[in-house]
C-alpha cells in the first residue's frame, strides 16, 4: 500500500505533463472497468505504450479501476443487458455477432458490453477531469504537501530512494 | 511540442505481448489444469481433480490424465474416474468462443471409485445428502406376522364399552337427582290425604245453604285435584320418555363389546389382503433404489443436454455461471454451438471386466445442432454377467419437448447372497441364481413411463424365520423354498419429483395361498382370545350400567303410585 502511495505521489509530483497522467489514467479506466482479458484491452496496452501515456501512472490506475470495476458489475450487467436486448439495435449486434473479431472480443456479454460502454462514455469526462485536478494539485497542494512532515519523513526513506531509482517508464519518455 | 505518438511504445508493447505469449506458451499446461479443475469444481459442485493436462497446438488437442470427479454426495468416492482423456478440438471455432471437439477418447474410464481424500468443497454443503437416513434400506418392512398377546393388546387398548357404560351411569345418576328434585315438587301422598279429608268434609255438610256452599267447593277441589293428577301424569309421560331412551342406551352399551372387539382384529388381526402383494417388500427396495440412482444420474446430465434459455427482445440469453454476467446470443448465419463433443469413444472398466461403448453429439444447444445425443455401451462374457447392453437417446432438439428414452439389457448376472428381507420373523435372501434384466425408460417433459422386468432362474432362496411358532411365517418360508424361477415387473409412471412405482411378481399369488390357510386359523384365535378378554374386562361396568337403569326404575312406581291414589279421589 505504501509503495502504491508512493508511486501515485512520485508520478504526481513529477515533471510529467497533466494530460499524459490522465490519458494513462482514462485508459487503465477502460481496461481495469472492463473484464482484463478482453480483446480490446490489447489495444487500450498497444495505445498506452504508443501514445504518450504515463506507463507507472497507466498500471497503478489499472490496479486500482480492477479492484473497483468488481462493485460495479451489477449496473454493468443492468446495463450491458438492456443495450443487447434493446430491439432497434439488434441487427447491429447481429452482424457484429456474426464476426470473428467481435466474437473474440466476446462484446455479447453483458458484463463486457455494459462496462465497455460506461468506461468509454466516462473516458473524455474523466480526461478532463483529472487534468484539472492534477493542475490544481500542482498549484495549491503539492507546496504544501513537499513541506509537509510526513512527505519529508517519506524522502528521507529508504523506500523512496529506492523508488527514486526506478524511474525508467515513470517519466515522460 | 513533442509528438503525440511515442514509437519506441511499439517496442514496450510487443515485449509485453512476447511475454505474455511466453508465459502462456510456458504455463499453458498448467493454467488449463488449473482452469478444468475450478471451472469442473464449480460445476460440479465437488472437486475435481487432474494428475495433468497437456495441450497441442498441431493438431489442436487436449489431454488429461488421472481426471477424477467427485461424487457431490459422497465425497470419499468419485462420481467417475478416467485414466487418460485425449480430445481433438476444431481450432477456428475457438476464434468464435467455441469449443468444438471433434473426437474424445475416454480410457480406463471408472465409475464410483473411493477417494484417498475427501472431495467436497471447503464451505460447501457437499456430503450432506450421506448423512440423511436411506429411505430404501429399512423403509419397506415386512408386516408383523406374529399374533398379538391379547394381554398386552388389553392393557395397551381402552375399550370404548367401559367408557360408555360409565358415562352412562354418570347421566343416570344426574337425571335421577333431578327427577327426584322434580317428584319433591309434585303432589304427593300427604298433600292426596289432604285432598281426600277436605272431600269428606264437604260432603259432610248439612242444610239447604250448606249444600250449595259445599256444592261449589267440592267442585274447586276436584278441579284443584284434576290439575295436580294433570301434572303427574305430565311427569309420568316425560319419564316414560326418558326411561325409554335409557333403555335404548343400555342395548347399545350392551352390543358395544362386539364393536370393541372388531376394532381390536382390525386392528392387531392378520388379514390374507396384506400379504397380497408381498413382491413390493421383497423386491421393492432393489427396484426402488435402482430406478431412484437412474433418476439421480438423469437429473445429474441435464446441464449436459439443455442449458437455462430465455428469450429477451429477439435474442437468446443464456445464463453462464454466476458472477459473470449473461450472455446474449444472436442468430448466425452457420450456426454451432457453443460446445460440443462430436464423438466419445469409451472403455469403461467395473468390477466385472470392461465393456466400450460410444457416445455422440454431447452438446448444451442441442437446438442449435440440431441432433439429439445417442449413446451405446456393451460388453460380453464378464465375470459374473454375461452380457450388458445400454443404449439411449437423450433428444432435447425441441427444448420445450424434450424427450428421453433409454433401454438397459443385463443377461445371465449371477448373484449371490442378495438379501430380500431382514426382517426377524422372515429374513429372505437370494442364495444364488442367475438373472436377466431389462430396463426401458422414456422421459418426455419430465414425465416418466418406465417398465424394469426381472427374471430369475435357478434360485435358490434361504428363508430361516426366527419365531418357532410364528406360523404364518412358516408357511410363507415353506412355500418360499421351492421356489427356483421369480419374475419381477415394475411399472414407473408419473413425474421425475413424484413418480409411482407398481411392482408384481409371480411370488404375489403363491405366498398368499400359502399363508392364507394359517393366517385364517391365527385369526380366529385371536379373535376367540380377544372376545373373553373384553367381556371379561367389560363385565362390572356393564353390570354397573344395567343396575342404574333399574334403580331409575324407582321413579316410575313412586309417580304409578301417585296417580293411583289420586285417581281413586274422583
Amino acid at each position: 500500500m505504501l509503495k502504491l502511495i508512493a508511486k501515485f505521489l512520485k508520478i504526481l509530483n513529477s515533471d510529467a505533463e497533466p494530460g499524459q497522467i490522465s490519458l494513462a489514467f482514462c485508459l487503465a479506466m477502460v481496461a481495469g472497468l472492463t473484464p482484463l482479458l478482453s480483446l480490446h484491452n490489447l489495444l487500450v496496452l498497444l495505445l498506452a505504450c504508443l501514445l504518450r501515456a504515463n506507463l507507472a501512472a497507466f498500471f497503478l490506475g489499472l490496479l486500482a479501476f480492477t479492484g473497483v470495476a468488481y462493485l460495479f458489475d451489477p449496473l454493468f450487467n443492468q446495463l450491458g443487458l438492456a443495450l443487447l436486448t434493446a430491439a432497434p439495435l439488434h441487427s447491429l449486434w447481429t452482424s457484429l455477432y456474426n464476426l470473428t473479431l467481435f466474437r473474440l472480443e466476446n462484446f455479447n456479454n453483458s458484463i463486457v458490453m455494459g462496462s465497455l460502454v460506461v468506461s468509454l462514455v466516462l473516458f473524455v469526462p474523466m480526461f478532463l477531469l483529472f487534468n484539472l485536478l492534477i493542475r490544481k494539485y500542482r498549484e495549491n497542494l503539492l507546496g504544501w504537501v513537499m513541506k509537509s512532515r510526513l512527505m519529508k519523513l517519506f524522502l528521507a526513506s529508504k523506500l523512496y530512494r529506492l523508488y527514486q531509482t526506478v524511474t525508467g517508464l515513470g517519466g515522460a519518455a | 511540442m513533442k509528438s503525440m505518438i511515442r514509437w519506441q511504445g511499439l517496442g514496450v508493447f510487443g515485449f509485453l505481448v512476447a511475454l505474455l505469449v511466453l508465459f502462456f506458451f510456458f504455463f499453458a499446461d498448467g493454467l488449463a489444469k488449473l482452469v478444468i479443475e475450478k471451472q469442473g469444481s464449480g460445476l460440479v459442485g465437488a472437486r475435481v481433480d487432474l494428475s495433468g493436462a497437456k495441450l497441442s497446438f498441431s493438431p489442436t488437442g487436449l489431454e488429461l490424465t488421472g481426471l477424477q470427479i467427485t461424487n457431490p454426495d459422497a465425497p470419499m468416492r468419485n462420481i467417475v474416474e478416467i485414466d487418460r482423456l485425449a480430445m481433438l478440438i476444431s481450432p477456428l471455432p475457438l476464434f468464435q468462443r467455441k469449443i468444438i471437439i471433434e473426437e474424445m477418447s475416454a480410457e480406463g474410464v471408472r465409475p464410483d471409485t473411493a477417494r484417498k481424500t475427501s472431495g467436497a468443497l471447503p464451505g460447501s454443503a457437499t456430503g450432506k445428502k450421506e448423512a440423511a437416513p436411506e429411505k430404501t434400506e429399512s423403509g419397506f418392512k415386512l408386516p408383523s406376522l406374529q399374533i398379538p398377546d391379547v394381554k398386552e393388546v388389553m392393557a395397551k387398548e381402552n375399550l370404548q364399552t367401559i367408557a360408555l357404560a360409565r358415562e352412562y351411569q354418570e347421566q343416570i345418576k344426574a337425571d335421577k337427582a333431578k327427577w327426584q328434585q322434580r317428584l319433591a315438587e309434585l303432589p304427593n301422598q300427604q298433600k292426596l290425604e289432604s285432598y281426600r279429608e277436605r272431600l269428606n268434609k264437604l260432603q259432610g255438610s248439612s242444610g239447604l245453604a250448606g249444600l250449595l256452599g259445599g256444592a261449589n267447593e267440592l267442585l274447586a277441589v276436584k278441579n284443584e285435584l284434576q290439575a295436580d293428577l294433570d301434572r303427574l301424569k305430565s311427569a309420568q309421560k316425560d319419564f316414560t320418555e326418558s326411561s325409554n331412551a335409557y333403555k335404548k342406551q343400555l342395548t347399545e352399551i350392551e352390543n358395544a363389546p362386539r364393536q370393541d372387539i372388531k376394532r381390536l382384529l382390525d386392528k392387531y388381526g392378520l388379514s390374507s389382503e396384506g400379504l397380497a402383494n408381498l413382491s413390493v417388500l421383497f423386491f421393492g427396495r432393489q427396484t426402488g433404489g435402482m430406478i431412484q440412482q437412474g433418476l439421480d444420474w438423469y437429473e445429474k446430465a441435464q446441464p449436459l443436454l439443455q442449458r437455462s434459455k430465455e428469450k429477451k427482445g429477439g435474442s437468446e440469453v443464456v445464463k453462464p455461471p454466476r458472477g459473470q454476467g449473461v450472455t446474449v446470443r444472436f442468430k448466425e448465419e452457420a450456426p454451432l454451438p457453443d460446445f460440443l463433443i462430436r464423438h466419445i469413444s469409451a472403455s469403461v472398466k467395473i468390477a466385472a471386466g470392461a465393456f466400450a461403448g460410444s457416445i455422440n453429439n454431447v452438446t448444451p444447444d442441442q437446438d442449435v445442432l440440431g441432433a439429439p445425443l445417442t449413446f451405446t455401451f456393451g460388453g460380453e462374457n464378464l465375470q459374473g454377467l454375461r452380457a450388458i447392453k445400454c443404449a439411449g437417446v437423450l433428444d432435447h432438439v425441441n427444448p420445450a419437448q424434450p424427450n428421453d428414452t433409454v433401454n438397459l439389457a443385463i443377461n445371465g448376472y449371477a448373484i449371490k447372497k442378495m438379501t430380500l428381507s431382514s426382517s426377524e420373523s422372515l429374513p429372505l435372501t437370494i442364495d444364488s441364481g442367475q438373472a436377466d434384466l431389462t430396463v426401458q425408460a422414456e422421459v418426455q417433459n419430465r414425465q416418466i413411463n418406465g417398465e424394469v422386468q426381472a427374471q430369475l432362474q435357478s434360485a435358490t432362496i434361504e428363508t430361516a424365520p426366527a419365531q418357532q411358532g410364528d406360523a404364518i411365517s412358516q408357511a410363507l418360508a415353506s412355500a418360499l423354498a421351492d421356489v427356483s424361477n421369480v419374475s419381477v415387473k415394475a411399472k414407473v409412471t408419473g413425474t421425475l419429483d413424484d413418480y409411482k412405482m407398481a411392482l408384481s411378481s409371480n411370488l404375489d399369488s403363491l405366498l398368499k395361498q400359502a399363508a392364507g390357510k394359517a393366517i385364517r386359523s391365527q385369526t380366529a384365535k385371536f379373535e376367540q382370545q380377544l372376545k373373553e378378554a373384553v367381556m371379561e374386562k367389560a363385565k362390572g361396568p356393564l353390570a354397573d350400567a344395567t343396575g342404574s337403569f333399574a334403580d331409575f326404575g324407582g321413579i316410575s312406581e313412586e309417580l304409578t303410585a301417585r296417580l293411583q291414589a289420586g285417581g281413586k279421589l274422583l
